[in-house]
């Protein structure tokens, strides 16, 4: 039988039909209050994404790793209950977590208005024009926290397999039409969508244990699993854990094999002064997410007292802690007093978003920072700028532009400024100038080639090509080049369009 | 002598009010700690406090039932919730209800001052420090 997963909004019936039936098809229950009170017992403190969804959107893909945490706490929770039974599950789009399992049924349950307002009235005890703004607001959170969790529009019913509307079916009557639908063949299991179920689980398990044991808590691992083994990879500052990783997840149900290997794709980014808001953090971040690529931060201050590169560690991740009743420690009394944190601040923002591939700090010379460049790391791209900042403008560029070339006979990777990553990030106006210029002219041509194509013919191979045979060498000689030329750019633009790298 | 903020900070982990009252007195703020509502709300009927600190989850009463308790009393005062169990529907309720702002747990003590320097700020009150003093 199927896992049936209604999806609904607040106060709008959907629980209680869940609920119904549930009793109806005998099968067990579980809500979202569950399994957010699964993950919280665990230490995951899921109340902080869904405040940040009402207070701060800004601040979201800074709650990229609690999210990831959620979710595994979520799917682990729900396979787990399903696999000892059938099941029916009532949240805000829980079918998302199980995507490849075939026995699933996804309903999304449309609520009567008036009812649902008067719901709101009645047990929250606000005046009309309150609940209204109350139901308009939550109605909005929960579809940002479908779409930041799931990255899917709640509102799209492509998604469902069946929408119920309470305006004028009861309960009773909705719950009775699902549990013949529950019992089509359709919707039953089969060793395939059984085989991905237990995928998902172990998947789901191992971040799981990652997440909460001291050792691994704060490192940046990617978790995927294919037929029983488990790969988990690792950024190179975190070479230390790899030995770690199978004691972690060593008796793991279901895990046939663990593979640990660190990642190649790596960003590195040198600068002086890092600001987390700032439009390079945003580019750099944006790059490293289409790339699943880890940044490492390398602050150097050109020409200051020399000395060792110095690591410089961040606070883990939020996590509830016993024996603290939800208060933290204070900031450094430094630190609350408005000292400079910003590259502490970047390097957290960070790892939140999963992406730290560490930070330190380094002054002195170019060996000096030469010297903190590690070599056993895979850079792919090395991002520098906003360099000698006690220097003039002009000066700055300049110096910075030496320096780029330096690293260039020292690190086996591109090097690139700030400006050039955004050019080669997006399409400028001129760009598109040019793309629609190349477009035309590709256009042009064709329909030059097909509008003659008796003269073409005769060129390249009739009475024209008897008397002049070179002339349709020259001829291809010249196209080739500019029609690839041409369909280049085009290319290039609309990758770039596309954010294909 | 500058002018100090009256805070109410209510939360049945008694932990709650032992690290927040040090890291609060010392921006400027006048901190009376409550472990239970009963007494809590008794003393909010004999004084208007400028700032209200509460927890949801409560046995007796909970968070909301202070809220609306203390909007009802004294409209000016400024509650700011606190807890571990936030949702978007528990947090869009405190806000329908006047409630100042929502603090989800774990949070530092800092991120809570930032909220009370803001309620202070909107009583026009002056004499709040964002940052800790010597």
């Amino acid at each position: 039988m199927p896992i049936v997963f209604v999806s609904g909004v607040p106060f709008g019936g959907g629980e209680r039909l869940a609920k119904e039936l549930a009793r109806k098809l005998g099968y067990a229950f579980l809500d979202r209050e569950e399994v957010v009170a699964r993950a919280n017992e665990s230490g995951i403190p899921v109340g902080k994404l869904e405040v940040a969804l009402v207070k701060k959107p800004a601040v979201q893909e800074r709650m990229v790793r609690l999210r990831d945490r959620y979710l595994a706490v979520a799917t682990a929770t729900i396979c787990e209950k399903a696999a000892a039974g059938n099941l029916v599950y009532y949240g805000r789009a829980g079918h998302h977590l199980l995507p490849g399992v075939g026995h699933v049924l996804r309903v999304r349950v449309v609520p009567e208005p008036a009812r649902r307002l008067e719901t709101v009235m009645e047990r929250l005890r606000l005046p009309r024009e309150k609940a209204e703004k109350f139901i308009r607001d939550v109605d909005e959170d929960i579809r940002a926290w479908v779409r930041f969790v799931h990255d899917v529009d709640m509102e799209d019913l492509q998604k469902y397999d069946l929408v119920i509307n309470l305006e004028k079916l009861s309960l009773e009557n909705a719950a009775a039409a699902l549990c013949s639908i529950a019992e089509l063949p359709d919707f039953r299991p089969t060793p395939a969508s059984q085989a991905a179920m237990q995928e998902r689980l172990l998947r789901a398990r191992a971040r799981i244990r990652l997440a909460l044991d001291e050792r691994t808590a704060d490192a940046d691992l990617t978790v995927r699993s294919s037929e029983g083994v488990l790969t988990i990879t690792y950024v190179p500052r975190q070479a230390q854990l790899a030995p770690l990783i199978p004691d972690v997840l060593g008796d793991l149900p279901g895990c046939r094999e663990i593979r640990c290997t660190m990642a190649s794709t790596n960003i590195l980014w040198i600068q002086e002064a890092f600001r987390p808001d700032s439009g390079t953090y945003r580019e750099v971040n944006e790059l490293a997410r289409r790339w699943g690529a880890a940044v490492e931060l390398l602050q150097y201050r050109a020409g200051g007292e020399e000395g060792e590169a110095v690591p410089v560690e961040v606070a883990p991740a939020a996590a509830l802690k016993a024996g603290t009743g939800g208060v933290e420690d204070d900031l450094p009394e430094a630190a609350a007093g408005g000292a400079d944190r910003s590259f502490e601040r970047t390097l957290e923002a960070l790892v939140q978003e999963g992406r730290s591939g560490g930070g330190h700090t380094v002054a002195g010379g170019r060996d000096r920072l030469v010297g903190a460049i590690s070599r056993s790391v895979p850079y792919s791209l090395v991002v520098v700028d906003n360099l000698f900042l006690d220097k003039s403008p002009a000066a700055r560029t300049r110096m910075t532009r030496e320096l780029a070339m330096f690293l260039t006979d020292h690190v086996k990777a591109p090097i690139l400024s700030t400006a050039d990553l955004s050019s080669k990030l997006h399409l400028g106006r001129g760009e598109v100038l040019k793309a629609f210029a190349a477009g035309a002219l590709v256009v042009l041509l064709y329909c030059a080639i097909f509008l003659r194509q008796e003269g073409l013919l005769n060129v390249l191979g009739g009475e024209a090509h008897k008397a002049a045979p070179w002339v349709a060498s020259v001829l291809v000689a010249l196209l080739a080049p500019v029609v690839s030329v041409l369909y280049g750019n085009l290319l290039a633009s609309a990758m770039k369009w596309l954010k294909m790298d | 002598m500058s002018e100090r903020l009256s805070v109410l900070v209510l939360d049945d982990e008694p932990i709650v009010g032992r690290r927040l009252a040090p890291a609060l007195a010392k921006v400027g703020c006048d901190v009376e700690v409550f472990e239970a509502p009963v007494p809590a709300l008794k003393r909010i009927q004999e004084k208007e406090f400028q700032i209200v600190v509460t927890d949801i989850r409560m046995e007796d009463v909970d968070g909301i039932e202070v809220l609306e308790k203390v909007m009802a009393l004294h409209p000016r005062t400024k509650v700011i919730m606190i807890t571990g169990y936030a949702t978007v529907e528990v947090a869009r309720e405190a806000l329908a209800k006047g409630a100042f702002d929502f603090i989800a747990k774990p949070f530092k003590p800092q991120e809570l001052r930032d909220v009370i320097a803001r309620a202070a700020e909107s009583l026009g009150f002056k004499g709040i420090h964002e940052t800790p003093v010597e």
